[in-house]
Formats: C-alpha cells, sequence, structure tokens
C-alpha cells in the first residue's frame, strides 16, 4: 500500500495552484485537503520500473519521468514542473497516478 | 538580538505567526501602525469619502488628504502629483494605455524589467508603437550612456528602479537625465526600489513612478503613481466614472484638472488601503532609514557571503552587497528552483519565492535558465538567525544530492 488517505480515501479533495511557469508547460502545486501519507521509498521503485529517475533526501521524494520533475512529501504534497499540457487538470491526473489514486473515486488503484 | 531591533520587530505582528520570512520582494510585513489605522476607519468612519456633507465622511477624506501627503512625502513629491491606484502594475498600465500614441512612436524598456513594466508596453505594438528592449550589462546593470543611445527618438523609456529578481539598483538620476535629454517621457518602476530606498524623486523629476503599498510596509491593494506636469499634460485617464469630471451633459464632459489626481481616481476608492499606505509612510519617515538600511546591508553581506561559499549554490547577479536591494537569486546543483522552495518551505519553515519572478526575459535570454533561480529577499525585520537557518538549510541540501 503507497498511500493511506486517514479519513477512509474517497473524496480526498486536492488543492491546485500553478506555480511560476515558462514555455508549453506548467508547474504545479497539489496539496491534499485531508491528510494522507505516503511512503515515499515505495514509489521510488514504482517509478524506476517505468523509466524514471528517483531518490528519496531529506524526506523528499525528487523525481524526473517523462521529462516532468516531480518532488513529493510524505504528507502527499507535491511540486509537478513541466506538466504538458499546461493545466490543473494534467497536474492533478498526474499525482494521481503518481500516488496510485483513482481519479474519479480518489481511491487507491489496484496495482497491475 | 538588540533591544531596539526587539522593538522594532514587534511592529511587525505577523512575525508572531512563525517561520522565516524571506520573500519580502514579494509583500512586506504589514507594519502595525498600518492595521491599526484600517481597523480604526472601519470601526470609527465606516462611510465613503469627499462630496459626503456630514462630519464623518469630512473626517474620513481628511484622514485620506493626510495619507496622500504622507505618501508623497516618502518620495519627496507634492501630493497634488500623486494619484492612488491599486497597484504598481495598474499605475504602469495607467500610463501606457493612457498616452495617445501616434504611430510610430517608440518605446524603449529593459530585458530586467518585471511584468508589470514590460507587457504594457509590448502590448503597445498592437496600436503600431515600435518597443525595444536594452540589455542590462553582465552584473544587471542598465548603462545610462547606452540607454542615451537607445532613446533617440524614443517617445517614452521605462526602467525600474531596482530589479525585483536580482536586485540591482540602477542609477535613475543617470537614466532619467539621459532620457530627458534625448526628448522622451521618463517612466520608473519603484516598486522595489521604494520599498528599500530613501529617494528624493521630487529631485529626480521622472515623468512618473510607480510604486505600491505592499512593497513597503502597507496593505496590499493600494498603490500611488507620481505624474509630473509633461505626463499630466498629454495623459488622459483609463477609467472614467464618479468624480472624473466638472460637468457632463449627453454632449460630452469636462474632466476635473483640479486637484490634478482627481481625474485619474474615478468611483470609490480602496478608502483603508490609502489611509493604510499612508499610516506605512509615516512609520517609514519616523525610522532611522540610514541605520536600518545599514543594518539589512550587513544581513545581505551574511547572506551573500554564505552562500558563495556553498559550492553547489550558484548567485545570480552582483555577488557583493553594494548597488543592490537585498533581493537574492540563486540555484542549487541538482535542484529544480520550485523543489529548493518548497523543500525549504516544508523542512526547515523557510519562506521564500522560486521560478522567474515575472521577469522571464532576464531568466531566459540573460541568464539562459528560463526556469529562473530561488529568490531570497530581506527586509529590515529579518535578522542574522533568520539568514543563518537558510544558510544551513542549504548546505545540507548540497550535501544530500
Amino acid at each position: 500500500m503507497t498511500t493511506v488517505p486517514r479519513n477512509s480515501g474517497a473524496g480526498v479533495g486536492y488543492v491546485v495552484l500553478e506555480l511560476c511557469s515558462y514555455g508549453d508547460s506548467g508547474d504545479f502545486q497539489v496539496l491534499p485537503k485531508s491528510m494522507v501519507e505516503i511512503r515515499l521509498e515505495d514509489r521510488v521503485g514504482w517509478l524506476t520500473a517505468r523509466g524514471g529517475r528517483a531518490a528519496v533526501i531529506e524526506g523528499v521524494l525528487l523525481a524526473e519521468i517523462g521529462g516532468t520533475q516531480i518532488s513529493l512529501y510524505r504528507d502527499g504534497r507535491a511540486v509537478l514542473e513541466r506538466v504538458t499540457p499546461c493545466s490543473k487538470q494534467a497536474a492533478l491526473e498526474l499525482y494521481h497516478v503518481l500516488v496510485e489514486v483513482d481519479t474519479d473515486t480518489g481511491m487507491k488503484q489496484k496495482r497491475s | 538580538m538588540t533591544d531596539s531591533a526587539n522593538t522594532f520587530r514587534d511592529c511587525f505582528p505577523s512575525l508572531n505567526s512563525g517561520g522565516v520570512y524571506l520573500d519580502s520582494a514579494a509583500k512586506t510585513l504589514t507594519c502595525k501602525s498600518a492595521l491599526e489605522s484600517m481597523d480604526n476607519y472601519y470601526s470609527c468612519f465606516d462611510v465613503n469619502i469627499d462630496r459626503g456633507i456630514y462630519r464623518r465622511s469630512i473626517d474620513a477624506s481628511i484622514r485620506v488628504d493626510e495619507a496622500r501627503s504622507e505618501v508623497a512625502a516618502m518620495i519627496g513629491v507634492s501630493p497634488e502629483r500623486l494619484v492612488f491606484l491599486p497597484s504598481t502594475t495598474w499605475a504602469i498600465n495607467t500610463v501606457a494605455n493612457g498616452i495617445p500614441w501616434r504611430n510610430g512612436d517608440r518605446v524603449v524598456t529593459t530585458a530586467l524589467e518585471h511584468h508589470s513594466n514590460f507587457l504594457p508596453w509590448i502590448n503597445l505594438r498592437r496600436r503600431g508603437v515600435e518597443v525595444d528592449v536594452i540589455r542590462p550589462d553582465s552584473r544587471g546593470y542598465i548603462d545610462p550612456t547606452e540607454a542615451a543611445v537607445v532613446a533617440r527618438n524614443a517617445r517614452l523609456v521605462a526602467f525600474t528602479h531596482a530589479s525585483n529578481a536580482i536586485g540591482t539598483l540602477q542609477d535613475i538620476g543617470a537614466l532619467t537625465r539621459e532620457a530627458r535629454n534625448a526628448g522622451a517621457l521618463v517612466v520608473i518602476d519603484g516598486a522595489q526600489g521604494a520599498s528599500h530606498e530613501c529617494t528624493d524623486i521630487g529631485e529626480i523629476d521622472p515623468d512618473a513612478y510607480a510604486f505600491s503599498g505592499h512593497k513597503c510596509f502597507g496593505p496590499a491593494g493600494i498603490g500611488a503613481l507620481y505624474l509630473s506636469e509633461r505626463m499630466l499634460a498629454v495623459l488622459e485617464p483609463m477609467v472614467l466614472g464618479g468624480g472624473s469630471a466638472e460637468d457632463s451633459s449627453p454632449g460630452g464632459y469636462t474632466l476635473k484638472n483640479d486637484p490634478p489626481w482627481a481625474r485619474f481616481e474615478p468611483g470609490t476608492p480602496n478608502i483603508p488601503g490609502m489611509i493604510g499606505f499612508g499610516a506605512a509612510a509615516s512609520f517609514r519617515q519616523s525610522l532611522d532609514w540610514h541605520e536600518l538600511t545599514e543594518g539589512t546591508s550587513l544581513l545581505l553581506t551574511c547572506l551573500l557571503e554564505g552562500l558563495n561559499s556553498i559550492p553547489s549554490v550558484k548567485v545570480y547577479g552582483p555577488g557583493e552587497a553594494a548597488g543592490k536591494t537585498p533581493v537574492v537569486s540563486f540555484r542549487v546543483d541538482g535542484y529544480t528552483p520550485h523543489s529548493i522552495g518548497s523543500i525549504l518551505c516544508q523542512n526547515h519553515g523557510i519562506m521564500v519565492r522560486s521560478g522567474h519572478h515575472c521577469a522571464p526575459t532576464l531568466w531566459r535570454d540573460i541568464y539562459g535558465r528560463p526556469e529562473g533561480a530561488v529568490r531570497a529577499s530581506l527586509h529590515a525585520y529579518n535578522t542574522k538567525d533568520d539568514v543563518k537557518r537558510l544558510l544551513l538549510a542549504l548546505e545540507c541540501l548540497g550535501r544530500g544530492r
């Protein structure tokens, strides 16, 4: 299990903020509205298995996959840089894939 | 920390909210007297100003008049020539869109500018105005001699007092002189300069000088624009409404000319903002600014020396405190600016800004770093401990990667 929504999972809302960006891509910050806990070490393997580069440094998962730079914290906060297309929706979808949460239900997805 | 430093910090209530605030280039903390003056307006007045026949409205109008005088005194200009507007951005747009441009007019601005002093001019190309952008030297300064050459045949030259990204203080006296000699109108973005400098703008006498309350210990949502006689003679108001006109009829209207600011402040203004800005200006005037800026300059030196001693850190702009505001942009090898910004906040409680700081031309064209940098910006309420905490955090990060 990689994501443990402490309020049972469903309906975890997120705040997506656009950061200073440039070019055609966008930089975003995603913050869960409820308390979540992410096991960053699990995510390292998941990302590297998909061709990304990832390491946990100072309690932060720093990763790069498909041109997108990721900083993910244990409390679910994430900074996603070079997201394409440049939209909050794209950032949130990427975030959900990253933490394995179903986009529609907010529930953890089953691993394939 | 000395007793006087503690007393000064007590004037900024939000310092009690914790964390290390190093984002004063985005917004300075609001001083207590500004907060109290705004509270007093809502608690004791809470009415509209000007043209009110009752005492409370008259008294509130007097407060706003006093605020205008206090803000004008802060930069050494006549209150008659000082227009209150929502922000520096709004003020520069008021000038850019209020000049009756002729096809073929030319405007000169610089690659150092914040979007607020860049986009309004670039936008004029749609109206047939030529816009040239001059580059700063390798240290981030605009050469007045070069500006003089480029300003020939220009109708207007616009430049910043101090870079919001790298802090370089421009020689606005020489730049104004050279542009004026070339026959151009001069517009200065004073958002960062007014925040840190006690400059007599009346003596320099540009045609427009724009600055904001929220960069000068005042509230957000209020700015000011100084206008010269020359500018007033050509500038038309961008927005019209209550208070703009002497008289009107279906046949037309006559704009107010007395006082000169009146036609640029239509509608009900941001009354508490004006009063708060006035209180902040008055607070600043009561301080020994020389002593405060000396203290900030020492902090800046400490920060620059510390950053330059960390091998993984690269500082952009001048490496010494002289000739710049306490604004420092830097990058750390192996990290993106946003990742550094978020780590500093999340793990160390340090608040900085990351990205291109609304100056993408500078970061892309001058430094070849379109993603920008991390910006730490100090002000007089910061302490040596704030700087030490930032340096310690960056040293840890430098070792980690």
